[in-house]
């Protein structure tokens, strides 16, 4: 199926190369075709990008860009194009179960590790084993693991500043605390609004994944429970009382290889062996009402023949204890711009008065790009922030100028909320000694992150 | 790490000595921290003191040498020797990998690791046993496949099922070094037992994928059996072993629809499974299973638009890109069925430009008179995207849709003329050249389009596209548009800077609007034909001669063939055939889908892959193929079958557009003459020479061949994987080298047509075609010529359909003859 196997950096060095077949050129030609086709990809037009597959003198190359190096197969066969990228994603995922993180840096300092993994992993060109917990048995090498501070002030660090930690920790280590080990369910909602010019929201989707990484041993059965409201559109389970219109209902949902769904349709329980390592349970998409996080107000006003004032609103409608860390907003200009100057605006405090905002910080006009970016720092829910900006241009404000403004587009995380409702509402690890002080960790968490979150203007 | 390029020499020989210190001593040399720090990396502080960390340590920096493609080949010796005997697994491990990448530069010195390894095929650890087999099977060194005979008939019968896989794999190994050890040995049975019964999942999905490519004909696999024992035990496989096996059960067909049914049932879990690859996979599976059952069909088709939609958003931009790719396909396929979910298809910010493209494409498909208005709205958003691409394809897209709604496209066209007030460069352009199109298709819209020109003084688009669009369009309506004769004289005074595209449509504008604007146009007429005749270029040059030339002939006959109104056109030919949507509906699951475009385009055939030799570049020799100058462009016959047609499209329309010209002279029906513009008539005008004795060719060998048969590339590459019968030969001369240029003139003089052709030394490929007298039988050909083999040897492959066997024969006959002749 594949015939080579490459990992390499965005600067076009070989980190990692496989050839498993023979029947394509040597690896260095094609590193160097690969490498010049990425970047580039249509000479006459510089913004294109090379598509995630396309082929060279009959030679196929597939490839995902991920932690800041090109995962690379090439083949000579009409493969299934979706079978060659899951593969490389699950690769990708187990250099991150094994050495913590993916990235250039961790890739090369365990090389040695990723050619025992890849032996395993696929043989001749064909996928062998890929479940990170049996990878093990035939793993002798020990990762090098990236500096870190240990696990549990990391966590209260991170809990405090609002940001879901950053798990780092490879499914080799040996767990020095006494627990029994961790797990961690995350559920992660994508967020894409488009409000049209009125702010109305004219079409919005969640995408939503329910993660997990597991670092227990030895596969205990797991159970998950969900809302006992949530109904699935189109799934003939006798479960959904369409009747009743509250509730939680998702569009579409698929799940994990090895998770037991014979409950799911009678108390939305789902049992499961967890490998050790990350993997989704279940994605989810809906595209039902939601209510926005945060709402966007823009006006446009002349202010001379060749000034056009903006200012921008918004509202973050979240609960007042949720913060997001950053959120940043960027906007196209139009491209006779030739300076934008930000007056430092009065702010008029959050609506519940408690505390005045900190003072917005000025927005950077890229000129290159002509696009203002503003990034604002802990956004608390409640809160209402208003950004302005001086726009010169040289040449006349006029209504088709005015289009070329916008769209304006957020992004943004949000611990701790969840736009669909979707909960995990308990995690139980069954069939395990019951020994004081060695019940494994669980935490659940939530997140909301932007995916297309736009206002048109 | 570009420090450790440049210092590779002297590491080398560094890594050397310190190997030969180890094997002697067990421990590095003298300087043990210091400078020779820098190989093993975060090992500086803590000095290894035991032989194995040390000799861990050098075998870790001599593989990252490797990898960033330094030489390492010299140390082979010391590698070898340094880790026997060793027990460290690790360290064999290194040791294998570094073997078998240098194995085919220094086969000699690789028999010395052989004994080791063929050991290590008999180690009690199931482990060391695969790795051993695994590495022995991946050397790639032809001699040594005698060794590894023995390890591999035993390792197949192994207890431990590890060792059975890499096994079955190993057996894939040597067929591709040499198939007929695998014949002799009669692994293909012992690999046949395996798949229908080992315990092992694994070893039976390996046997799976390794029979697939070894046995001749793959098809004989496929029996009620196998598959249903294979479905029976689907989730016991991994989710890449069900990917396969669903791959092959889509070439199964049930023997009613009780069983498609069945199928169906043990399947419907696997579309709400969070790997894409196995979802499409049994997308595959339902899809062609019903083809047959069109109410059946159609509710697969729904049932599986849900879990499409949520891999296209929720996996990353690659498996999204894929997902829309296939996605795009089903939606040309059933555009109705897909209308209510238009909203899936409007691009998100974060979409990649590919994403965004194929949703365009989608949003175009679906659109219908319940849904074109919102759709058009969301596009006229995408009009001002950043991206010049987007902005253009949405523009585009508005066109198409207008387009293909017709008569009801009247607040469309508004929307789209409402493009030209955004006064952006690449909008502006793009707009004329949509609005160029629509008039073609939509009369009805001439008047709105003209009067959006009418404010037009000076055409200020750059795009030479657009410009050639505008002239068009002044050309054909100039007699509806005031200005158009003034335009037209401002651009021709600067004739000679416009490109060749651009020059051509005035020549035509200036003499059609001449018939209908006599006196305003005269003057421009004589001015841009004179600047032509002068061009360089031949086309342009030429058409100003033609044009001269009839117009001083018969001004009657002139103004029938260029005062004409321009014909309606209702599709063009851009458009994908409904041929390749059933290709690509058939190679569903594939790269075809992504490509839009059929395997036989970018894939060789099993044959033509050469193992562990780098890929003959095959050039454009004939047919003036794009790959004629461009030598990276084609490298295979098969590309420049593709090119070729490319071509002959082009030429059709251009000729067709002569035909249709030099036939108005009657009553100028020109839609007509489109459609029945005879093939043959095309032919002989794309120069294809009559061949110089070709009627009643073959007289003496019982055949009368066609003296100009007919075919096109397309359908070529149809017949060829179609036709049943076939005949081969071989004819060796040396001469074939010398005789090669003019190979393809003398089989026409025969009546065999070469279609495409290609190749460098050593290897030369042709493609070619010949027909019965009377058109019943099609012959084609494929002739691959080997100048190096003892002189040269042309080998064939001749086809033809199974009624005309016997015709084959003495086709396949004759041709041999006409060749011996040749080249002898």
């Amino acid at each position: 199926m594949i015939s080579q196997f490459l990992i390499m950096s965005l600067r076009g060095d070989t980190i990692i190369s496989r050839d498993f077949t023979g029947d394509v050129h040597k690896v260095k030609t094609t590193s160097e075709v690969f490498y010049t086709k990425a970047n580039r990809w249509d000479g006459a037009n510089a913004e294109e990008e090379a598509p995630p597959v396309f082929y060279v003198d009959g030679v196929q190359y597939l490839y995902i860009k991920i932690g800041g190096v090109y995962l690379l197969a090439t083949s000579r066969k009409n493969v299934s194009p979706a079978l060659v990228l899951e593969f490389l994603s699950r690769v990708a995922n187990i250099i991150k179960d094994y050495c913590g993180v993916l990235n250039e840096e961790s890739i090369r300092q365990n090389f040695v590790l990723l050619y025992e993994l890849l032996d395993e992993i696929v043989d001749y060109g064909v996928p062998q084993n890929t479940a990170t917990d049996v990878l093990k048995r035939y793993i002798l090498n020990r990762p090098i693991l990236p500096e870190q501070l240990p696990m549990k002030s990391s966590n209260l660090l991170a809990k405090r500043e609002g940001k879901a930690p950053v798990i780092s920790k490879s499914v080799l280590s040996r767990d020095t605390s006494g627990k029994k080990g961790e797990i961690f369910v995350d559920i992660v909602e994508k967020l894409s609004i488009t409000f049209n010019s009125s702010g109305y929201v004219q079409n919005s989707a969640i995408d939503g994944s329910i993660q997990v990484k597991s670092y227990l041993s030895g596969r205990p059965l797991v159970k998950v429970a969900l809302n006992e409201d949530l109904q699935i559109a189109g799934r003939n389970d006798g479960y959904n009382s369409y009747g009743s219109n509250y509730g939680v209902l998702l569009d579409d949902c698929n799940f994990y290889e090895h998770c037991n769904l014979d409950n799911f349709d009678i108390d939305r329980t789902i049992t499961l062996n967890p490998s050790q390592g990350e993997f989704a349970l279940m994605n989810y998409r809906t595209t039902r009402e939601i209510r926005p996080p945060f709402r966007v107000t823009t006006s446009l006003n002349d202010s001379g023949p060749f000034k056009v004032e903006l200012v921008m609103k918004i509202r973050a409608e979240f609960a007042q204890r949720i913060v997001a860390p950053a959120l940043s907003i960027s906007m196209p200009v139009p491209k006779s711009t030739i300076s934008i100057s930000f007056p430092s605006s009065n702010q008029p405090g959050d609506r519940s008065g408690k505390q005045a905002q900190a003072a917005t910080p000025p927005g950077t006009f890229l000129e290159k790009e002509k696009k203002i970016n503003w990034t604002l720092k802990k956004v608390q829910g409640g809160s209402e922030h208003i950004v302005v900006a001086r726009i010169s241009l040289n040449s006349q404000s006029s209504v088709s100028v005015k289009k070329e403004f916008g769209p304006v587009s957020l992004q943004f995380n949000l611990p701790l909320f969840n736009s669909s409702r979707l909960q995990v509402k308990y995690l139980q690890i069954l069939n395990q000694s019951t020994e004081k002080g060695q019940n494994p960790a669980r935490w659940i968490r939530y997140m909301t992150e932007s995916s297309s979150y736009i206002c048109r203007m | 790490m570009p420090r450790d390029k440049m210092k590779t020499k002297g590491e080398v020989s560094d890594l050397k000595a310190k190997l030969a210190a180890v094997i002697k001593t067990g421990t590095l040399p003298q300087p043990k921290d210091g400078k020779g720090g820098s190989t093993g990396k975060g090992q500086s502080h803590a000095v290894p003191k035991d032989p194995q960390t040390v000799k861990r340590g050098l075998f870790k920096s001599i593989l990252h040498y490797m990898t960033i493609n330094v030489d390492m080949s010299g140390l082979f010796t010391q590698m070898i020797i340094a880790s026997t005997p060793t027990n460290d697994i690790v360290l064999k491990k290194m040791l294998y990998l570094y073997i078998c990448t240098y194995a085919q530069q220094k086969p000699d010195l690789t028999l010395l690791a052989v004994n080791t390894l063929t050991k290590d095929c008999g180690d009690s650890d199931p482990t060391v046993r695969g790795l051993a087999l695994r590495s022995l099977c991946s050397l790639r060194v032809p001699n040594l496949i005698e060794y590894l005979l023995t390890p591999l008939k035993t390792a197949l019968a192994d207890r431990d099922a590890y060792v059975r896989r890499t096994a079955v794999l190993g057996v894939l190994k040597v067929f591709r070094l040499d198939a007929n050890v695998v014949e002799e040995l009669e692994l293909e049975q012992k690999l046949k037992e395996m798949f229908a019964n080992d315990s092992d999942s694994q070893v039976v999905a390996n046997s799976l994928s390794v029979l697939q490519q070894i046995v001749k004909n793959p098809q004989d696999l496929i029996t009620k059996p196998v598959v249903y024992s294979l479905l029976n035990r689907l989730k016991e496989f991994s989710e890449w072993s069900q990917c396969a096996v669903l791959e092959f059960v889509s070439n199964y067909r049930p023997e009613d629809g009780e069983e498609t049914f069945d199928i169906m049932n043990v399947l419907e879990d696997r579309l709400q499974h969070s790997n894409s690859a196995l979802v499409l996979a049994t997308i595959k599976v339902f899809l062609h299973l019903t083809i047959a059952i069109p109410d059946i069909h159609q509710q697969v088709l729904e049932r599986i638009r849900g879990p499409l939609f949520t891999m296209m958003h929720n996996k990353g931009p690659e498996i999204s890109y894929t997902v829309a790719s296939h996605l795009r396909l089903l939606v040309e396929r059933a555009p109705m069925l897909f209308s209510q979910d238009y909203k899936q298809f409007y691009c998100r910010y974060n979409d990649s430009l590919h994403v965004k493209k194929v949703k365009l494409g989608m949003l175009t498909s679906v659109a219908d008179e319940s849904n074109a208005y919102d759709i058009v709205n969301e596009l006229c958003e995408y009009a001002t995207d950043p991206s010049e691409t987007i902005s253009r394809e949405s523009i585009k897209a508005v066109g198409t849709i207008a387009m293909n709604l017709g008569q009801t496209a009247d607040g469309l066209v508004e929307r789209l003329l409402s493009f030209l007030d955004m006064q952006m460069d690449h909008v502006t352009a793009e707009t004329y050249i949509v609005m160029a199109d629509m008039m073609r298709c939509l009369p009805d819209q001439v008047e709105k389009c003209v009067d959006a020109l009418a404010s037009m003084r000076t055409v200020e688009v750059v795009n030479p596209e657009a410009r050639e669009a505008i002239v068009w369009i002044l050309g054909a309506h100039g007699d509806k548009l005031q200005e158009a004769p003034y335009i037209l004289e401002n651009m021709a005074m600067a004739f000679d800077e416009e490109e060749v595209r651009v020059q051509l449509a005035m020549l035509t504008a200036a003499a059609k609007l001449f018939f209908k604007r006599p006196p305003e146009c005269h003057r421009l007429l004589t001015d841009v034909l004179e600047k032509g005749s002068e061009s360089a270029n031949q086309d342009v040059h030429d058409r100003s001669l033609f044009y001269f030339r009839l117009l001083k002939k018969d001004i009657q006959v002139a103004a029938q063939v260029l005062g004409s109104n321009p014909p309606t056109t209702a599709t063009f030919a851009e458009e994908l055939g409904s041929e390749l949507k059933e290709t690509l509906f058939k190679e569903f699951n594939s790269l075809s889908p992504l490509y839009s475009e059929p395997a036989t385009n970018f894939i060789a055939d099993d044959n033509e892959i050469e193992y562990e030799h780098d890929l003959y570049d095959l050039e454009a020799v004939e047919g003036n193929a794009s790959g004629g100058e461009n030598k990276g462009g084609a490298a295979y016959a098969d590309t420049n079958l593709l090119d070729l047609s490319d071509d002959l499209s082009d030429a059709t329309i251009a000729t067709t557009t002569t035909t249709t010209t030099a036939a108005s002279n009657g009553a100028p029906t020109p839609e007509a003459t489109r459609l029945e513009a005879d093939p043959m008539a095309l032919l002989d005008m794309l120069d294809v020479e009559e061949p110089a004795s070709g009627a009643g060719a073959g007289v003496e060998q019982g055949i009368r061949l066609n003296p100009s048969p007919f075919m096109d590339a397309g359908k070529f590459q149809q017949l060829w994987g179609s036709l049943g019968a076939q005949e081969t030969f071989a004819v060796s001369s040396p001469n074939v080298r010398a005789k090669m240029p003019e190979l393809s003139n003398q089989m026409k003089a025969v009546g065999i047509l070469t279609m495409a052709s290609g190749g460098q030394e050593p290897m030369y490929k042709f493609y070619q075609y010949a027909q019965l007298e009377d058109n019943s039988a099609v012959f084609l050909v494929e002739l691959i010529a080997n100048t190096t083999q003892g002189g040269g040897m042309l080998s064939v492959t001749c086809k033809s359909d199974a009624q005309h066997q016997s015709c084959l024969k003495s086709f396949a006959s004759f041709f041999q003859s006409s060749l011996t002749a040749y080249v002898d």
